[in-house]
């Protein structure tokens, strides 16, 4: 023993070469190693082991699995490009944490915030940056800001979370009303028709607000995109209007209303666009004839001040009109300048279930709670999850976000950005609090995450 | 030369590894497997247990590992030493890194599974593709196309 202990010190001062040229005996090298301490055993394997024994690394499927399950998502994904059978496991782990929607804001980095804030409190609406943040809800984690380049100078009004339309966001560009979709995990970037082929006027203004319309009123309030990400819905705010077009188009379709209805919402689901009024009507948009228009399904609901949203549940195929319900304020800020802005009160769900011959019903009934769904609405065709399905997460909620900000035209400060979380049990609202985030005059909104390799 | 006399005598249990050497461990030490111990349950105890997957070189690596692992609870110093000789070892050679990682998971050892996978987890982060095909000897066997295809579907995360 007390050799070994002696050979030991000798060995573990000597260089690779020298280590190669005693080519001791296995046993002999094993019991010396069993003096030694992990540093020096894996120095020694390493110095002495020949070509062949440097291998690759070659670990079993699962054991991979419960490594990838302690990265990132994002070095998941990126592992994924490694060989075949990573990339096998990337997708099998990162199926295995299903993402909620992440919160895409701009990130507060931009110094120049703070002095506009001071000097300027309604300048006009901040040049967009080429970072945006995101927060993950699920991990509650704010990611650092990632570089968009393409995004410069330009509002993401929606975005878009079904089947091939699932990552997309529309972009516009004030000034220009250049309109563009555009994918941040794929980072490729769609033309669209120009704003100002979109319906013109005020044809029935949502009446409840006293909005002092600013001369940015060029907004896009709702959008949709088939399955196919082919085609593309809009509602503008001018106008209240359905228009569409398939990718390549280079103009704006508009969509004739037999009643002079004021559009608040328009999802893809079932093959079909589905737009509801402002009181509550549902209609479907028939959009493959020469002259497009929307045959309405359904009855009015009569329930003042509160405005529509409209979400598919694909497990009861019903549709839901989800009403939420916003008090105005203001606050004198400054001397002479007040603000506006807004915050959720409440909300009121109804279902529109289906007839026996698979027609929606004509009367939506209300419904008392969700119970295991979650639904996450703003700018954005609204989501409806399970709870159930995600660690954390409790059901019977409405996560939303401002999508009424742009009407006042004016940044907004932090603590007045109308995001939050609604109990449907207790009827409360919890303000989610975005202190990373930046004074916009543009909503922050929910964005599908990236998923995994197809 | 140590004496043991007063200590109470703790149970030695005898193990045998696929190359036919033979451990003697304390059974402390022995228990943090969880396929040894459920094997001591199955009444194997007083025999020698044998490990046919796991070779003398890498149980050796194991145990080593598992006392190494006991000190460092509170120790943030231990701690940090044992983080560096991952990246150390995944540098060196990978191949004895996937042969400890196989063995530790066959035994079942949980505290251990967490700390070496978290090894390869944080050599992992932030590396290239080709960067860490390079490092652990990875061959690339996709084709021109389908890699550029799932570049393509998420670029964000190559960037």
């Amino acid at each position: 023993m007390q050799f070994i202990s002696e050979v030991r010190i000798g060995l573990i001062s000597m260089d690779k070469k020298q280590l190669e040229e005693l080519a001791l005996d296995e046993d002999v090298l094993y019991q010396i190693f069993n003096q030694c301490s992990l540093r020096e055993t894996i120095r020694m394997g390493a110095s002495s082991m020949d070509k062949k024994q440097l291998e690759e690394l070659a670990l079993d499927e699962d054991v991979m699995y419960r490594i990838f399950n302690q990265c990132s998502l994002r070095d998941t994904i990126r592992m994924g490009a490694v060989c075949k059978s990573w990339l096998s496991v990337s997708r099998w782990s990162t199926r295995a944490r299903p993402q909620l929607p992440w919160l895409m804001m701009l990130p507060n980095s931009d110094s120049r915030a703070e002095e506009k804030e001071d000097d300027h409190p309604q300048s006009l609406q901040k040049q967009e940056g080429e970072f945006r943040s995101f927060f993950n809800l699920s991990e509650n984690t704010l990611y650092d800001p990632v570089k968009f380049p393409e995004l410069v100078g330009k509002r993401c009004c929606v975005s878009f979370n079904n089947a091939d339309a699932c990552g997309w966001i529309m972009t516009i560009v004030n000034h220009y009303l250049e309109m563009q979709l555009f994918h941040p995990w794929r980072r490729i970037q769609l033309q669209l028709p120009n704003y100002s082929t979109l319906p013109p006027g005020n044809a029935y203004p949502p009446s409840y607000f006293s909005v002092s319309y600013f001369q940015h009123d060029h907004r896009i309030f709702k959008a949709a995109m088939s399955d196919d990400a082919a085609v593309v819905m809009v509602i503008n705010e001018r106008s209240s209007k359905l228009a569409f077009c398939r990718i390549g188009d280079n103009v704006w379709t508009h969509v004739s209303s037999s009643t002079r209805e004021a559009y608040f919402d328009v999802i893809y689901y079932n093959g079909q666009f589905y737009a509801i009024a402002f009181r509550g009507r549902l209609g479907v948009v028939h959009i493959d004839t020469t002259h497009p228009y929307v045959e309405i399904l359904t009855e009015l609901i009569i329930v003042d001040r509160f405005y529509p949203y409209l979400v598919a549940d694909s497990a009861s195929k019903s549709l839901f009109i989800v009403l939420r319900s916003c008090a105005e304020n203001r606050i004198q800020q400054y001397p002479h300048i007040s603000m506006s802005f807004i915050t959720t009160s409440d909300f009121k769900v109804f279902e529109i279930g289906l007839e026996e011959t698979g027609d929606y019903k004509k009367n939506p009934v209300e419904l008392e709670s969700l119970g295991d769904r979650v639904i996450f609405l703003g700018r954005n065709p609204s989501m409806i999850f399970l709870a159930s399905q995600f660690r954390g997460l409790e059901g019977n909620r409405i996560y939303f976000t401002d999508d009424r900000m742009e009407r006042f035209g004016h940044e907004i400060p932090l603590k007045f950005v109308d995001v939050g979380i609604f109990n449907m049990e207790d009827k409360s609202v919890q303000k989610l609090f975005l202190t990373k985030a930046c004074h916009s005059s543009s909503p922050p909104i929910w964005v599908m995450p990236p998923c995994p390799a197809v | 030369m140590a004496s043991t006399s007063n200590s109470t005598s703790s149970k030695i249990i005898t193990l045998r590894s696929s190359d036919g050497e033979v451990f003697e461990v304390e059974e402390s030490v022995a228990l943090e497997s969880n396929l040894i111990r459920r094997m001591m349950e199955d009444d194997c105890a007083n025999n020698i247990i044998p490990l046919p997957n796991v070779t003398a070189p890498i149980f050796y690596l194991v145990i080593e590992h598992c006392k190494k692992h006991a000190e460092m609870k509170d120790n943030k110093e231990k701690k940090k030493e044992l983080r560096s000789q991952g990246e150390e070892l995944l540098k060196s050679d990978p191949h004895t890194y996937s042969n400890l990682m196989e063995a530790v998971n066959y035994l079942d050892i949980k505290s251990l599974m967490d700390l070496t996978a978290q090894w390869l987890a944080d050599f992992l982060k932030g590396k290239s593709p080709r960067l860490i095909r390079e490092l652990l000897k990875i061959k690339n066997d996709f084709t021109p196309e389908e890699e550029a295809e799932i570049l393509e579907r998420n670029r964000w995360a190559f960037d």
